[in-house]
């Protein structure tokens, strides 16, 4: 007679931090009085007291957070039947505690994911990722159903990675849709995703996707071993992550690449990359990568090829633009006159009239003024938008002429190379060579031609000297490798696209013919 | 190591490399340069742009340029006088054209081409002129038509009829410094003269100035700096020369040279020098001011050989007036150079005395390719 003899529950004084660390005990009243400290204040925690059906009933306690299950499914496969479901066949009241929870989980519960749990830090983990755990009186461990269900964002077009052609879908903030997404465009079981638990408060589900033989085995190992020694309260966003994780921590020259899209990451998968996403977060984070994959735009491999090489070729080029047109132009109408065309240079000497700034601080005001456009644009609200943009282009493309502040071609300049930086695939690239353009800027204005070698030459020194995950950050084209530079300055054609791009252990590099199965 | 490279910037920001900045606004554009003696003076011109200011397509208020002039007795000296009298810095490299005052020609051109060999700033590629009967200054003064800026026109005139009319080789000043420093060789300049019309002067080209040594000592005038022009020792291409025509007499036909090459090689025989020059040249028929049938067989040969005579006798000329100024302006001296390396060593010192003895042969090969639209003469019924 348990349920009369049950006794009065001790009096708990146990610091919690000390609580969690326990096993659960076989009497119900006590766990009861532990989580009730433990989750003191936690107003969505839901505690569901029943008597299961039993000779004699059994006392049991159904614990989960509300807005995290799907409660119908709750009411439906676990409490039902445990209300309901009699004791049939065999003879009654005899069941050990433990056969009776085998029989909960075998025989009464109708719900696909369910498993044992023994302590309580893997129950305060359970309920908080939206598991229901069912105890019940007299059993040592208690019973984890999934019933995660929540609210989140429909799966919608990301809109910071616009394509015309191609797959449309995104990645949403929820981690299993988003390996659903993933796992139906690579059915081979060769694609492993890897889950891990980082942030001490916020235990945040990460997952490591890759294909096991394409992404080389040691890269794999040293990516999770850089992530385990992370220590960091909580995780939002991969950015927590990588700022731990890349080779070089301290520079501008981001070593990943981002993306909302799976069709994209993918296509990194598939060339041995390793992805990164966290819990909450529908960005995706791509590693190893070099700068030169900054070109490649994921529509390249969706158009034809022979467009697909030219529109690079004119990525190229408006990198090289959004990098040095301004300073080029400093440099050469205030060092170096002799480089401009004679006519040219009697028309830019009367739109220079009158301008009181030196041609490099005109450069630096237009380039900060546009910076600054830009910065406001990205949070204006909607209704303001248009406003705001149509005052920023009347102040620099006109008032700002005909006050004599700055001069036509200057505008001419800033306008291209801020178009030109609107062209990069990669948002990352674009914020590089943004922070790298002012710094050229300075040196052509102090040192001119010279100043811009000087710059650049610095700029490849440094990015010689990085890597990424150990692929070097100029790659291929340092250290050279002809034949993957046939597929990053242009597109090369599916049916020539034989290998995939050389990264150091990989096993399998053939993406047709040999042993593609890989 | 970064520390490093920091250092090396700065040292660098420090010891500021040659060009210093010349905000545009604070700079003088000089399209034109010209120099000249007056007495014992050296006089430096310069034709200044003015600034061309996209909005304003009409602007009669200010000229488009200024001819600025100064004295000294020195080039430099000259050039800074210049220099106090506008008000920004002059942006040498962007002179387009050079023209040297003949009064200087004649008398030594010592007196400039040091300052020119050793000057960075003017290029080294823009064309040479000499003035003729007038000053540089007067030249650079001078407004052409269309073109806003003489130096500018001058220096078109010269290309365009390099390739349509077929007069003047251009000479540029690495060129022109190169005829002065070699043996056996001399510098040949278009002439630039003004024209004077009761419309206002017009710049025009008119002859080429023969140098010898340090001076000028004479012109070509058209026909024979045609007759130049056959020999140059590149490929030439263009240009419009008139021949008899075969089937009138005193009338003319003209016809247009599409390219041809001069192949000049010295031969010494007996103590002798021949010179043999062979012309290849082809051309196409333009203009024949006469009705009747040029265009069979036999007049086309006519024709070719007609052709062959005119540019024959017009290589003549030149080759008769160089000998007569004493001139190598052909570069004989160096194609024997070139050829007998052992005899040009004993040749060298009296070259003056044995360049007006050089014998020559001359064979020319004209072939008419082409008579444009018209395969037949016009013919009035």
């Amino acid at each position: 007679m348990r349920f009369i003899k049950s006794k009065k529950p001790e009096k708990i004084d146990i610091p919690p931090g000390e609580l969690v660390e326990q096993a659960l005990s076989p009497v119900l009243q006590d766990n009861r009085e532990k989580l009730r400290i433990l989750l003191a204040g936690c107003s969505d925690v839901v505690m569901r007291d029943f008597m299961l059906a039993s000779h004699p009933p059994t006392p049991g306690l159904l614990l989960y957070f509300d807005g995290l299950v799907d409660k119908e499914q709750v009411a439906l496969h676990l409490l039902q039947p445990l209300l309901t479901e009699q004791n049939t066949g065999d003879s009654s009241g005899n069941l050990s505690p433990d056969e009776m929870l085998k029989r909960v989980q075998y025989r009464i519960l109708s719900i696909s994911e369910v498993k044992t749990l023994s302590n309580i830090e893997e129950l305060l983990h359970h309920i908080s990722s939206g598991d229901t755990v069912l105890l019940i009186d007299g059993c040592s461990s208690g019973l984890v159903a999934g019933t995660r269900s929540w609210q989140s964002r429909a799966i919608q077009t990301p809109e910071n990675e616009i394509t015309i052609y191609g797959p449309k879908e995104g990645l949403s903030e929820t981690l299993r849709f988003n390996t659903a997404l993933l796992r139906r465009r690579i059915k081979s079981t060769n694609f492993k995703i890897e889950n891990m638990v980082i942030g001490k408060l916020s235990k945040t589900d990460v997952a490591l996707f890759y294909i096991e033989h394409i992404a080389p085995r040691p890269m794999v190992e040293e990516l999770k071993k850089r992530l385990e020694a992370i220590d960091i309260d909580a995780v939002l966003d991969p950015r927590y992550l990588v700022e731990f994780v890349a080779d070089e921590k301290r520079s501008i020259f981001t070593q990943e690449q981002y993306t909302e899209k799976p069709d994209r990451l993918c296509g990194y998968l598939l060339e041995g990359r390793i992805a990164v996403m966290v819990d909450g977060s529908p960005m995706a984070l791509i590693v190893p990568v070099s700068f030169l994959e900054y070109l490649i735009s994921p529509e390249d491999y969706y158009i034809n090829y022979i467009a697909a090489s030219l529109f690079r070729l004119l990525r190229l080029g408006a990198f090289a633009i959004a990098l040095l047109l301004p300073s080029l132009y400093v440099a050469v109408i205030t060092y170096h006159h002799e480089m401009v065309p004679t006519p040219l240079l009697l028309t830019l000497a009367a739109t220079r009239q009158g301008v009181p700034f030196p041609a490099f601080v005109e450069a630096l005001l237009l380039d900060l003024t546009f910076e600054l456009l830009r910065e406001a644009g990205l949070r204006l609200p909607r209704a303001v938008g248009p406003a705001v943009s149509i005052v920023g282009a009347l102040i620099i493309g006109d008032a700002a002429v005909r006050a004599g502040l700055v001069s036509t071609p200057m505008v001419v300049i800033i306008a291209a190379t801020g178009i030109a930086s609107f062209a990069s695939p990669s948002y990352n690239a674009g914020i590089i060579i943004r922070i790298a353009r002012f710094a050229f800027l300075i040196a052509s204005g102090l040192l001119g031609f010279l100043g811009i070698m000087i710059a650049l030459i610095l700029l490849f020194v440094r990015m010689a000297s990085l890597s990424s995950l150990g692929l070097p950050y100029l790659a291929p084209l340092a250290p050279f490798n002809w034949q993957q530079l046939g597929d990053i300055f242009i597109r090369r054609p599916w049916f020539e696209n034989r290998k995939r791009p050389y990264l150091e252990g990989m096993e399998n590099q053939w993406r047709q013919g040999k042993s593609t199965g890989g | 190591m970064k520390r490093a490279f920091l250092l090396l910037f700065l040292l660098l920001l420090g010891f500021n490399p040659g060009c210093g900045i010349t905000e545009l606004d604070k700079a003088s554009i000089p399209l034109g340069l010209g120099v000249d003696v007056d007495g014992e003076q050296i006089v430096v011109s310069t034709e200044l742009a003015s600034p061309i200011s996209p909005e304003e397509t009409e602007s009669t208020s200010d000229p488009a340029f200024y001819v600025i002039s100064g004295r000294g007795p020195s080039v430099v000296e000259a050039a800074r006088q210049i220099t106090l009298q506008i008000p920004r810095n002059p942006l040498w490299s962007h002179t387009n054209t050079m023209i040297i005052g003949e009064k200087l020609a004649r008398q030594d051109m010592a007196l400039f081409m040091d300052f020119l060999s050793r000057n960075r700033h003017v290029r080294k590629n823009i064309p040479v002129f000499v003035s003729s009967q007038s000053t540089p200054e007067e030249i650079l003064s001078v407004k052409p038509p269309i073109e806003p800026h003489p130096s500018i026109a001058i220096k078109n005139i010269l290309n365009l009829q390099e390739k349509q009319v077929g007069i003047y080789v251009p000479i540029d000043l690495k060129e022109m410094e190169f005829r002065f420093l070699s043996p056996g060789i001399e510098p040949l300049v278009p002439q630039v003269s003004i024209l004077e019309s009761n419309t206002g002067k017009r710049l025009c080209l008119e002859g080429a100035a023969v140098f010898r040594g340090r001076k000028m000592v004479g012109s070509f005038n058209e026909m024979e700096s045609r007759g130049y022009r056959w020999m140059s020792p590149r490929r030439i291409q263009g240009g419009l020369f008139l021949v008899p025509s075969p089937l009138h007499s005193g009338k003319l036909i003209s016809l247009e040279l599409s390219r041809s090459l001069a192949q000049i090689t010295p031969k010494l025989q007996e103590g002798a020098i021949i010179m043999r020059i062979e012309i290849k040249a082809e051309g196409n028929f333009y203009e024949q001011n006469e009705a009747g049938e040029l265009f069979t067989r036999e007049r086309f040969q006519a024709i070719e050989e007609l052709a062959n005579q005119e540019i024959k006798r017009q290589i003549l000329l030149s080759i008769d007036k160089a000998q007569e100024l004493n001139s190598d302006v052909f570069g004989w001296g160096q194609m024997i150079k070139q050829n007998y390396p052992q005899q040009w060593g004993e040749m060298e010192g009296n070259w003056e005395e044995l360049f007006p003895t050089v014998d020559k042969q001359i064979k020319v090969d004209f072939s008419l390719r082409r008579s444009y639209l018209a395969d037949k003469s016009f013919n009035f019924q």
